[in-house]
């Protein structure tokens, strides 16, 4: 990862923790609202590969962990695993070096937002956190999944302008393993 | 090339999730140790003032989201809200509402149960950050005294407890959040317990009361602020909704409604009283 790639990709992951803790938490449907977190390691693993989805994920995880009144660390875990799971997949598929493919993305966010969901719930149960048993998942699960479809592509948007540069070494050096 | 760039990932994979495991570990059981709360109070600091401003600016993208998901509600509560602003223009209820808060803020700074306990009076400004906690975000942060662990009450009992801070706001976990637990005492007897927050909109439970104990459905519970309690004691925390006793069970399956209305909390007081370690 360049210094660029490093510094656009803060600045997105900031924008987005921003922008969830400031605008979406008001966005409640049945009490429970979006989580745009899940979506940045999602598209950074699409994007960038398996490195960069995984330090994406543990960076913003710990950058919203930083500001939410639950388990400190638990998103950054849960958001590792999924950018590294992602960009794994990516990379051993292609997508990565054709930058993703956009019109997956919005059933891409909905898996990524359901699965976040049930991880970070799952984890948080292992981890003996006791918050997790009483909570509403039939509002929240299909309020982050809509959510998720629906953001997915402007988190990527975002996430291509961050890894511009990124994408292009890795297009060149997928053309020169197929050579 | 490849299995290198492979390997490589998955060692900094490993890294990484090592040190969230260790950051959740030692972070657990409340306010944690302090290097994980130091790091949190750092990241706060650091991310605070830019959701902040994202706050002011987006505030009224946010609203019109907020009222087009909630259409029908904004509409009904528009036509009700009309309907009362009508009202008070015709009766001159204005003065009336105003006396109202005053008396709402007057109320906090008598409440008999706090004693000599020095307060803050803060306004509640957000509501549950998270999908998974019950908490309030209120306008009084370490710059008016507030500190994790104060207990925060209102006019009518107990409301949460201070789990996070920064200069000028704090986040109280409200005692219905399921990782809230107060000792507790029965009203009319000597009976201890354990009061458990569950989730949001969920009455309390109360563990460890022996079955067939002296509970019946109204009797108050109060804080019991025994020996490294979280709370002083004689906080109203919440009446007796219902008692069973089930066949083999070892202890009394009780809920509780919680005493303060966690529905409409404008104004809260914060008790500044540390729990003793």
């Amino acid at each position: 990862m360049t210094g660029r790639v490093a510094l656009r990709m803060l600045l997105v992951a900031v924008a987005v923790v921003a922008v969830q803790d400031a605008v979406m938490v008001h966005l409640r449907v049945f009490g429970a609202h979006p989580e745009l977190i899940w979506l940045l390691p999602l598209t950074a693993g699409l994007l960038g590969g398996a490195e960069l989805g995984a330090v994406v994920g543990f960076f913003s995880g710990m950058a919203i962990d930083c500001l939410l009144p639950t388990p400190f660390g638990l998103t950054a875990f849960v958001a590792t695993l999924i950018g590294y799971g992602i960009g794994t997949v990516a990379e051993r598929s292609g997508l990565a070096a054709e930058g993703g493919v956009w019109w997956l993305l919005p059933g891409l966010g909905a898996a990524v937002g359901m699965l976040g969901v049930l991880a970070y719930a799952a984890f948080g149960i292992v981890f003996g956190e006791d918050q997790f048993s009483g909570v509403n998942y039939l509002a929240i699960i299909p309020v982050v999944t809509f959510f998720g479809a629906l953001f997915a592509v402007p988190i990527w948007m975002l996430t291509a302008w961050a890894v511009g540069d990124q994408r292009g070494a890795r297009r060149s050096r997928s053309a020169e393993t197929s050579w | 090339m490849a299995t290198r760039r492979s390997r490589r990932s998955a060692t900094i994979v490993t890294l990484l999730l090592l040190t969230a495991v260790t950051i959740v570990a030692l972070s657990a059981g409340g306010t944690g140790s302090s290097l994980t709360s130091g790091l949190r109070r750092v990241g706060s600091a650091v991310l605070s003032p830019v959701v902040s401003v994202v706050n002011t600016v987006t505030k009224p993208v946010g609203d019109f989201f907020a009222g087009a998901v909630n259409y029908g509600a904004v509409s009904d509560e528009n036509a009700k809200l009309r309907a009362i602003i009508a009202k008070i223009q015709t009766q001159g209820e204005i003065q009336k509402y105003e006396r109202k808060q005053i008396l709402e803020v007057a109320a906090l700074q008598h409440l008999t149960f706090v004693g000599s306990i020095p307060t803050v009076t803060a306004q509640s400004i957000a509501l549950d950050q998270s999908n998974f906690a019950s908490t309030i975000q209120i306008n009084k942060g370490s710059n008016a005294g507030v500190g994790v662990g104060m207990p925060v009450v209102g006019s009518d009992g107990l409301i949460g407890q201070v789990v996070q801070t920064t200069r000028s706001t704090a986040i109280v976990r409200l005692v219905t959040d399921g990782r809230s637990k107060v000792g507790a005492v029965f009203s009319t007897s000597n009976l201890l317990g354990m009061v458990n927050g569950l989730a949001a909109d969920r009455p309390l439970s109360v563990a460890f009361v022996s079955p067939n104990s002296a509970v019946s459905i109204g009797m108050l519970l109060y804080t019991n602020g025994l020996q490294g309690a979280q709370y002083p004691a004689g906080i109203p925390i919440g009446r007796v909704t219902s008692a069973t006793s089930p066949p083999n069970a070892d202890q009394m399956s009780i809920t509780v409604n919680p005493a303060a209305n966690l529905d409409s909390l404008g104004f809260v007081d914060v008790l500044l009283w540390n729990p003793t370690p």
